[in-house]
């Protein structure tokens, strides 16, 4: 309890100090006066570097933000606040930071504007700042001049240096054909990575696949430029003119920013402004930005109604169309297998092939058509009915051809086959799959019961089963009988082996018996003293194991407590009489003669038979 | 212990212990062959009458065997008497229930007299007792379980004498008894199904009442097969296998 109270009495302490710190920091913040700069960490930078602009606000720590989301020439991005309180020989002081990462658009001085805040009722605005941004690649090493060069523009800019161009090669077109479009990257004197794919989304114009973009290098006005070089194709699927683009590109400039501390630290001219230290120190970052490209209008003819085949479907381009049938020897009702094929450089992917639906003789299947890079094929089953059929009719194709501008048609067949009569055919087959299977035609069997039997198996009598025949009801009884033998017998056994009580209770008259027998030879032999110490032996050890006595412990003062109150008193009294004989007969001989020893072994066997009926 | 008294407990189905009537004129097995070969001879030259005959005189002289009751049924069958052909296919198939030829006879016949086997859905539990009980015979299924107590008796006696390890003992006796109640079951199930079971041997109609004029409840075609719930004078209440209850003339059924 006292350690707890003089913990409180620490943390009451603590408390109160604290208190009284952050009351005093509060008036020495009043006290303060407001302040608000800007500074760069530097003023020099090359295109393609970065520099860090930071406002800080002395004084105060209400401004959250600062209202300042663009600047002209560059591209400007937060990073953040940073605080500072600082108490120098008591004085208070506190200030608040706001870090802007700025990425020029061009070279030459560029300023960043003053910046205005209100606090308390008052304004607050900072300098303008002037940034000299230079051409990192007119740098040349330290040391040599750099030469005139009339080709240089007096002013870079980024989008010199990276810049996106949509080219559509030809501009008037018509509906459905298919127009090349190259959407062209273009970059020098920066890295640039992650390059997403160009994004082109149109209203009535379908976009094709992306195709994988070339790289490569390319001089423009003397400046090397390292080119990706996206190839697609639109096809556009309403008339009149449409506006292609722009094209929007996402990637990450690698750029250059300087990783030492504000100017204002180590003082303007430090000699960690040299150029050596500026490589030593910049790390390079990744900004990203999303170019776009210029638009591009398509003007879209519709298709020419005159010449235009009843069957047109809509193929613009330049296709050819193969047709195959096979087999050509087929029975009636047996399947031939078309195979149409149109491939060349067109609106593949709106083109339909002329499947037929209906043909008189055949049996028409629907078609199964897949699509490839540059073709498209068909494959449909016909059946021919009839053994009359001798041909399958030709079958046309038509496109329009945009170079000239007139509709044109492809004819194939007709294919001359054979059809045998129905008779001859083996069976129906699938075709086209991996494996020709027969398929036979369900058999019509005939239905009937099964013939009788001609053997009547075992004749039993009527209505008899095991569960009725004795001998059945024998081999139940003894194996019953047997198993309760076998179970008793092993109770039994388990029990002498195991109940040392009921082993000795059971074999005391099996002992009694064997000294009653030995007592009987020494009185036929007439030795006294053996004889009656031959049978207090035994009615001892009788004794002993029927009361689970030591059979040495047995003496009728010990026996009498136990048999006093479960046999009569005169056996009780005869017990105690025998064993008082044979007590003086051991060691006091007296003159018995042979028809006292008799007695005294009569008595003894009548007083084991009593016990063994009447001790349980 | 119990496991035996138990199975001496399992009812002996109907008859048990008694001598029908008919073994005062049972005739030998030698008689019996005989008969069969004639039987046969006859309905091979298409005498079904006479084959019918001489099938049914061994019946009548006590003896009987599956194949017996399955040339009956064909003989029945051949004569369009659909009732008692499945009547006779039934009777064969408590005696040889896995001859293929008979239960392929048996649909055929029930499929010919467009017999009712509105039986109803199945639980599992009851398609796998019912499939069990159809497997094997009466007797055979008795001699199991006699078997299978015998064999659990001995593994208590040999595990009690030879001291195994009493979780080994406990598995095979448990295991073992799993298996005797499965067959001891069957036994009941299949006495019960068989007691009072009949099958239509013509096309009836069951009455709400047992006289004529009473109102037809739904009609029992030849070939069904009934259970017959109590008698009163020349009528009869069955149940069909779907549940439904009428009174129909015993004429019109005879009991498997």
């Amino acid at each position: 309890m006292r350690v707890k109270a003089l913990f409180v009495g620490q943390y009451r302490k603590i408390f109160w100090i604290g208190l009284g710190f952050w009351f005093l920091l509060l008036r020495a913040g009043g006290a303060q006066d407001i302040g608000f700069y800007a500074e760069v960490d530097r003023k020099s930078v090359g295109l393609g570097s970065t520099i860090q602009l930071t406002f800080t606000l002395e004084g105060t720590q209400e401004i959250v933000s600062l209202p300042l989301t663009e600047i002209d020439n560059f591209d400007i991005r937060y990073l953040g606040p940073t605080t500072r309180v600082s108490i120098v020989n008591g004085r208070y002081s506190s200030s608040k930071s706001f870090v802007y990462s700025l990425f020029p658009l061009k070279t030459g001085r560029l300023t960043i504007p003053s910046v205005a805040i209100h606090v308390s009722g008052k304004t607050y605005t900072t300098d303008p700042l002037e940034i000299e941004v230079t051409d990192t690649s007119a740098r040349l090493p330290a040391g040599t001049a750099p030469a005139p060069s009339p080709a240089q523009p007096e002013t870079s800019r980024l989008e010199d240096k990276i810049f996106l161009v949509l080219e559509v090669p030809q501009k008037e077109i018509y509906l459905y054909q298919k127009v090349p479009v190259r959407v062209i990257l273009y970059v020098t004197d920066l890295t640039v990575t992650d390059i997403h794919f160009p994004e082109l989304k149109q209203i009535g114009i379908d976009v094709g696949k992306l195709d994988r973009p070339k790289q490569y290098q390319q001089i423009m006005q003397g400046v090397r430029y390292q080119v990706v070089e996206f190839n697609m194709a639109v096809y556009p699927t309403r008339t009149g003119d449409l506006t292609l683009g722009p094209v929007n590109l996402e990637c990450n400039i690698i750029v250059r920013t300087s990783s030492r501390g504000s100017p204002g630290v180590r003082g303007p001219s430090s000699i960690f402004d040299d150029d050596f230290f500026d490589a030593f120190f910049d790390r390079q970052e990744k900004r990203p930005v999303t170019l776009r490209s210029q638009e591009a209008v398509l003007h879209v003819l519709p298709l020419p109604e005159e010449g235009k085949p009843q069957n047109f479907s809509g193929a613009v381009g330049q296709f050819n169309f193969d047709v195959s049938a096979s087999p050509l020897e087929v029975n009636a009702g047996d399947p031939i297998t078309l195979r149409m094929n149109v491939h060349g450089d067109g609106n593949l992917k709106a083109v339909q092939l002329p499947a037929l639906s209906s043909l008189q003789g055949f049996k028409i299947y629907d078609p199964q058509v897949k699509e490839e890079e540059q073709a498209k094929t068909l494959e449909q089953v016909v059946i021919p009915n009839s053994s009359e059929i001798k041909d399958i009719p030709a079958i046309e194709f038509f496109y329009f051809d945009p170079g000239l501008k007139k509709y044109q048609t492809i004819s194939r067949g007709p294919f001359p086959i054979r059809v045998r009569k129905a008779e001859d055919r083996e069976g129906l087959k699938i075709v086209g799959g991996e494996k020709q299977l027969d398929i036979v035609e369900p058999e019509v069997v005939g239905q009937d019961i099964i013939f009788i039997k001609d053997s009547p198996g075992t004749f039993y009598l009527m209505g008899r089963h095991v569960c009725h025949d004795s001998r059945f009801y024998t081999v139940i009884v003894i194996g019953v009988g047997v198993w309760i033998a076998l179970y008793a017998f092993y109770q039994r056994t388990h029990k002498m082996e195991t109940d040392v009580v009921y082993a000795r209770r059971l074999l005391a008259p099996k002992e009694a018996g064997k000294g009653l027998r030995q007592a009987a030879r020494l009185k036929a032999l007439n030795q006294k003293g053996e004889f009656y110490t031959a049978l207090f032996k035994t009615l001892q050890q009788y004794l002993g194991n029927k009361l689970h006595l030591s059979s040495g412990a047995v003496t009728f003062a010990t026996v009498q407590p136990r048999l006093s109150g479960c046999i009569e008193p005169a056996v009780l009294e005869e017990l105690k009489h025998i064993f008082e004989e044979c007590d003086a007969v051991r060691y006091a001989p007296a003159a018995l003669d042979e028809t006292a020893m008799s007695g005294s072994y009569e008595r003894v066997q009548k007083i084991i038979d009593y016990l063994e009926r009447h001790l349980r | 212990m119990m496991l035996f008294l138990f199975i001496l407990a399992v009812p002996l189905g109907p008859g048990g212990g008694v001598l029908s009537a008919a073994e005062s004129s049972l005739i030998s097995v030698e008689e019996a062959m005989s008969q069969f070969v004639s039987g046969g001879l006859a309905y091979k030259e298409g005498d079904y009458d006479r084959a019918i005959k001489e099938y049914e005189e061994i019946l009548k002289g006590g003896r009987e065997s599956g194949t017996l009751y399955y040339n009956l049924g064909n003989s029945y069958f051949r004569k369009k008497d659909y009732g008692r052909a499945i009547l006779n296919y039934e009777r064969a198939r408590r005696l040889i229930p896995r001859d293929s030829d008979l239960n392929f006879n048996y649909y055929y016949a029930l499929a010919q007299a467009g017999a009712d086997r509105r039986r109803g859905e199945l639980n599992f539990f009851r398609k796998m007792m019912a499939s069990h009980v159809l497997f094997y015979t009466l007797d055979e299924m008795i001699l199991i379980s006699a078997g299978l107590s015998f064999l659990i008796a001995v593994v208590h006696l040999a595990s009690l004498y030879l001291r195994g390890s009493r979780r080994i003992r406990r598995s095979i006796l448990g295991a073992l008894s799993v298996f005797l109640i499965f067959y001891l079951f069957g036994s009941v199930v299949k006495m019960e199904s068989r007691r009072n079971s009949a099958v239509a041997v013509a096309n009836s109609e069951a009455k709400f009442e047992p006289r004529d004029e009473a109102t037809t409840y739904f009609s029992v075609k030849a070939g069904t097969k009934i259970k017959i719930l109590k008698t009163q004078e020349a009528w009869a209440k069955i149940r069909r296998e779907d549940g439904k209850m009428g009174w129909v003339p015993q004429k019109v059924f005879e009991y498997i």
